[in-house]
C-alpha cells in the first residue's frame, strides 16, 4: 500500500509516525502514571476522613455513654431496690431527677455535650427495673409498661456492664434512634437492680456522615450495621434509606476483613473510589468514597486537552509535512514531468534550477542530459531525412524500373498476340495456294510456299516462347514446400520417351531435400534442364549420353546440378546463353528457339537465386543452380498485374449444357 | 454482311453454327476448315457483337427468321468492334430465352485474364486459334467431334421461342 503513495504522501505519513507515536506515548505514561498517583493520593485522603471521623464517632458514644453512667451513678437512682419491694418515695424521687435531667436538657441545651446546633437530641431518659418494667419515664405513658427488648437490653447490660444499645427504626418519625444502657446497683447491696437508658436521636452520625469536609464534590461517607444495613442518611439520597440494605464490594470487603478493591461500584451503580473502617465496639463498617469521575476528573482534564492539543498539533503536522513534501517533491515532480515529456520526445525542456542542493544538481544533469539528447535526436533526423530520401530515391527507381519492366512485358505480350493473326493469314492462305493451286504451280513454286510455312511455323515458335516468358514474370504463383523427390519424378515421367529413345544414362541422387517454390515453374526449369541435356548429350556419338543431377546442401542454399556429357560450351559463351534467343548452333544441329535457358534464368531470378554453368568445349557441360533456404516473397517485388494471373481459373466445365 | 455456306452432307442432321469474326482472313480460314471436316453444318457469320445479337434476336438486317435460323452453337471472336466478344456474353447469358445456346469461344489469345472473363461470363468453351492451317482443322475436327457426336445440344429453341 504504503509503496504506491505519491512522494509528497509518503512524506506526510512519516512525518506524522515521526511526530505521534511519541506524543501518544508520553501521553499515555503521563496519564496512567497520573491516574495512579492520583488514585493513591485519592484513598489516602479518604482514609484520613473515615480515621477522623471514626474517632468522631467513638468519642460521641463514648460521651453519651458517660452521660449513662453518670446518670446511673447518682445517689437517688441506686436508692433502687429488686423489683417489688421498691418505696413509692424512691421511684417518685428517681422520676423526679431524669425529669429534672431532662428539662435541664430541653431548656440548656448547651449543657448537653452532644448538643448539635444548641439543640440536645436526647428524646426520652427511662429507668427499668431487671425485670424489664418500665419504673419511671420521662413519658409518663410509657410507666408501669413491660418493654420486651427492654430485658434483652438487660441481659446484655448483665453480661457486659456498659453497652451501646444501638440503632433503632422509629416508625413513626422514621428517624433513627441510639439507646444508651447503664447498670444501676443498688447502693447498699450493690446488686443490678435496674438501669437507665437514654434514647437520643441519631443525629450525631448523620452529622458527622453527611459533613463535606475532605470529600469534594461527590464525596460521602455513611455506616452499614453488621446486618449490612445502612444506619446513616447519606449525602445524595433525598428519602430516608437508613435501614436500606447495602452490598458492594466495599461493604462486604469491610465485614469479611478483607481488601477491598479501590474502585467499585457503589449503592447507587456508580464507579467510586473508597475505603472502609470497621468500628468493632458497634460492629459497624464506616465507608467513605467518592465518584470516580471526579477523583480523576484531572487526569480526565488532561487526555481530553492531551486530545486537543494532539489533533490540533496532527493537524499542524499534516500541514507543515504537506508544505515540506511540496517544497521537496516539486522538483522532483518537475523532474518527472520533464522525463515524461522528454520519453514522448519533448527535447526543448529545461527544468528550472531554483535550489542549489542535491535535487538542484539532478535538474542540471537531466537539462544537460536533455539538450544532448536533443542535439542527438537531431542529428539522428537529419541523418533519417537524408536515409528517407535516399530510400525515397531508390524506391522511386525501384518502381520506375518496375514499371518499365511492366510495360515491355505487357508489350511484348501484346505485340506476340498481335503477330499470331498475321501470321496465320500467312500460314494458312500458303497452305490454300500448296492445295488449290497444286497443279498450276512449279517444283519451284511449291517448295517457297513451303519455306513460307516454314518460316511462318519458326515464327510461331517465338512468339510462343515470347508469351512464355512473359507470362512467367507475370504469373507468380504462391511459394510451397516442395519434395524435390516427386518433382523430379513428375518431370522423368513427361521426358520419359525422350529418355528411352536416347537410351540415357540417368544418374539421380539419392537425397533430395523439401524446398520452398514455385511448384510449377520449378519443375519447368529441372524439365528444361534436364531436356538440354539430353538434347546435347545424345548428340554425341562416342559415347552413350548420360546425365546426372547432383544436389548439395550449402550454408544458406539449395544448389543443384545438371550434368550432361555433351558437346560443351566455349567459356566466351556462358554468360551470354542465358540471354533470349541466343542460339549457339543452327536448327539442323539442335532444334529449339533458345528461350528455354532465359526462361529458367528468370525462374531462378524469381526464386533469388543464381544460376551459371561449367563447361569446356567437348568436355560437356554442368548447369547450376541456387535456391535460397529461407525463401519469402518479397511484396515489393509483386505488382498489380500479377495478381490477377493467380486467380483460379474456372475449370468447371460448360460445354455441355 | 452476312455469309451463308452449306457444308456437305444432309440439312436435316445438319448444326446450325453462328461464327462471329471481324477478321475476314480469318473467317476464310474457319470457313474452309469446317468445310474440310466434312460434317453436317450450316454455317453463318457476322462480323462483330452487335450482329452476333441482332441474327440471335432476328432484329435489323436478321429479321428473316427463316434464313437466319437460331444457332446451334456460337463460335465467338474475343476483340471486335462495335461490341466484343464479353458483350456479345453478357447480352445473350442475361437473355433467359437465348441463355441456353452454347458458346464457344474461339481467339488468337490465350490470355488467363480472357479466359477467366469468358466462363465466368458463361462461355461453354475456351478455344485458342492456332497458326498453321493444318493444326487449325485439326482444331475443327476435334470441336465437330465434341460438338456432333459427344456433346448433346439443348434441343429447346421451340420451346423457348
Amino acid at each position: 500500500m504504503f509503496r504506491h503513495l505519491k512522494i509528497g504522501y509518503k512524506l506526510v505519513v512519516i512525518f506524522l509516525l515521526i511526530s505521534v507515536i511519541p506524543l501518544l506515548a508520553i501521553s499515555s505514561f503521563v496519564f496512567f502514571y497520573t491516574k495512579a498517583e492520583l488514585e493513591k493520593k485519592t484513598i489516602a485522603s479518604l482514609q484520613a476522613v473515615n480515621k477522623s471521623r471514626a474517632a468522631h464517632i467513638n468519642h460521641s458514644i463514648q460521651l453519651r455513654q458517660e452521660q449513662a453512667k453518670g446518670m446511673a451513678g447518682s445517689y437517688v437512682m441506686r436508692q433502687l431496690k429488686e423489683a417489688g419491694l421498691n418505696d413509692p418515695s424512691v421511684i417518685i424521687g428517681i422520676q423526679m431527677y431524669i425529669d429534672s435531667t431532662f428539662a435541664d436538657l430541653q431548656s440548656n441545651p448547651t449543657s448537653d455535650y452532644l448538643n448539635i446546633d444548641k439543640k440536645t437530641d436526647i428524646e426520652i431518659i427511662g429507668v427499668w427495673d431487671v425485670y424489664g418494667t418500665i419504673v419511671a419515664n420521662t413519658n409518663k405513658k410509657l410507666i408501669g409498661m413491660k418493654m420486651p427488648e427492654a430485658l434483652q437490653y438487660m441481659q446484655n447490660v448483665s453480661k457486659r456492664g456498659t453497652y451501646f444499645a444501638g440503632f433503632q427504626k422509629d416508625d413513626l418519625t422514621k428517624q433513627n434512634f441510639l439507646i444508651s444502657f447503664e447498670e444501676i446497683r443498688n447502693w447498699d447491696s450493690d446488686r443490678i437492680v435496674g438501669a437507665v437508658a437514654l434514647k437520643t436521636r441519631a443525629r450525631i452520625l448523620d452529622d458527622i456522615t453527611t459533613a463535606r469536609e475532605g470529600l469534594g464534590r461527590s464525596g460521602e461517607t455513611y455506616v452499614v450495621n453488621n446486618q449490612y444495613q445502612m444506619i446513616t442518611q447519606p449525602r445524595f439520597s433525598k428519602e430516608k434509606i437508613s435501614g436500606k440494605r447495602v452490598m458492594t464490594p466495599g461493604t462486604s470487603a469491610c465485614f469479611t476483613k478483607k481488601k477491598a478493591p479501590n474502585i467499585y461500584k457503589n449503592y447507587r451503580g456508580v464507579d467510586v473510589l473508597g475505603v472502609q473502617t470497621y468500628l468493632p465496639d458497634q460492629q459497624w463498617c464506616l465507608i467513605a468514597e467518592i465518584e470516580a469521575a471526579e477523583a480523576f476528573a484531572s487526569v480526565r482534564e488532561f487526555r481530553n486537552s492531551t486530545f486537543v492539543f494532539g489533533g490540533i498539533l496532527v493537524l499542524i503536522i499534516i500541514a507543515c509535512s504537506t508544505l515540506a513534501s511540496r517544497i521537496f517533491t516539486r522538483p522532483i515532480l518537475r523532474l518527472h514531468t520533464a522525463s515524461q515529456d522528454l520519453a514522448k520526445g519533448k527535447y526543448d525542456i529545461a527544468v528550472p534550477l531554483d535550489s542549489k542542493d542535491e535535487i538542484g544538481g539532478l535538474g542540471k544533469a537531466f537539462n544537460e542530459m536533455a539538450q544532448s539528447l536533443a542535439s542527438f535526436n537531431k542529428e539522428l533526423e537529419e541523418k533519417n531525412k537524408a536515409l528517407f530520401k535516399n530510400w525515397a530515391q531508390t524506391t522511386r527507381q525501384k518502381k520506375e524500373l518496375r514499371e518499365v519492366n511492366q510495360e515491355l512485358d505487357s508489350f511484348v505480350y501484346t505485340a506476340s498476340h498481335d503477330l499470331r493473326a498475321p501470321l496465320r493469314g500467312i500460314a494458312s492462305f500458303a497452305s490454300f495456294l500448296e492445295e488449290d493451286y497444286k497443279d498450276k504451280l512449279d517444283q519451284q513454286g511449291r517448295e517457297y510456299l513451303d519455306e513460307i510455312r516454314k518460316a511462318a511455323t519458326k515464327m510461331n515458335a517465338f512468339i510462343e516462347d515470347l508469351l512464355t516468358l512473359s507470362r512467367i514474370s507475370r504469373i507468380k504463383n504462391p511459394f510451397e514446400d516442395v519434395p524435390i523427390k516427386e518433382l523430379l519424378d513428375t518431370v522423368l515421367e513427361r521426358l520419359k520417351f525422350d529418355i528411352k529413345n536416347n537410351n540415357v544414362d540417368l544418374v539421380m541422387p539419392k537425397d533430395l531435400p523439401v524446398i520452398r517454390c514455385d511448384r510449377i515453374k520449378m519443375a519447368e526449369v529441372f524439365q528444361n534442364l534436364i531436356n538440354n541435356a539430353i538434347k546435347f548429350s545424345s548428340k554425341n556419338n562416342k559415347q552413350r549420353p548420360r546425365v546426372e543431377v547432383g544436389y548439395l546442401s550449402v550454408d544458406n542454399d539449395h544448389k543443384f546440378s545438371v550434368k550432361d556429357n555433351g558437346i560443351g560450351i566455349e567459356a566466351k559463351y556462358h554468360e551470354q546463353i542465358f540471354g533470349i534467343f541466343k542460339r549457339l548452333h543452327t536448327d539442323k544441329e539442335y532444334e529449339g528457339t533458345g528461350a528455354g535457358l532465359s526462361i529458367i534464368k528468370k525462374v531462378i531470378d524469381d526464386h533469388q537465386g543464381r544460376i551459371w554453368v561449367e563447361s569446356e568445349l567437348g568436355k560437356g557441360a554442368t548447369f547450376y543452380f541456387t535456391i535460397p533456404k529461407d525463401l519469402h516473397r518479397p511484396s515489393s517485388d509483386e505488382d498489380e498485374s500479377s495478381s490477377s494471373g493467380q486467380e483460379k481459373t474456372d475449370t468447371e466445365s460448360k460445354e455441355s449444357p | 454482311m452476312s455469309g451463308v455456306l452449306e457444308s456437305q452432307g444432309r440439312k436435316d442432321f445438319a448444326l446450325n453454327i453462328l461464327l462471329v469474326d471481324d477478321n475476314e482472313a480469318d473467317v476464310k480460314i474457319a470457313l474452309r476448315a469446317f468445310g474440310q471436316a466434312r460434317l453436317k453444318n450450316r454455317v453463318f457469320v457476322a462480323y462483330n457483337g452487335q450482329e452476333c445479337v441482332d441474327f440471335v434476336r432476328h432484329q435489323g438486317a436478321f429479321s428473316d427468321e427463316a434464313s437466319h435460323p437460331r444457332p446451334d452453337l456460337i463460335l465467338l471472336d474475343i476483340s471486335m468492334p462495335v461490341m466484343d466478344g464479353f458483350g456479345v456474353l453478357k447480352e445473350l447469358k442475361g437473355d433467359e430465352t437465348l441463355r441456353s445456346i452454347p458458346i464457344v469461344i474461339m481467339t488468337g489469345s490465350n490470355n488467363e485474364n480472357d479466359i477467366c472473363r469468358s466462363y465466368a461470363g458463361g462461355a461453354n468453351s475456351f478455344i485458342r486459334k492456332p497458326v498453321t492451317y493444318e493444326e487449325f482443322v485439326k482444331v475443327v475436327e476435334g470441336f465437330n467431334q465434341y460438338w456432333h457426336m459427344i456433346n448433346t445440344l439443348p434441343g429447346c429453341k421451340d420451346r423457348m421461342e
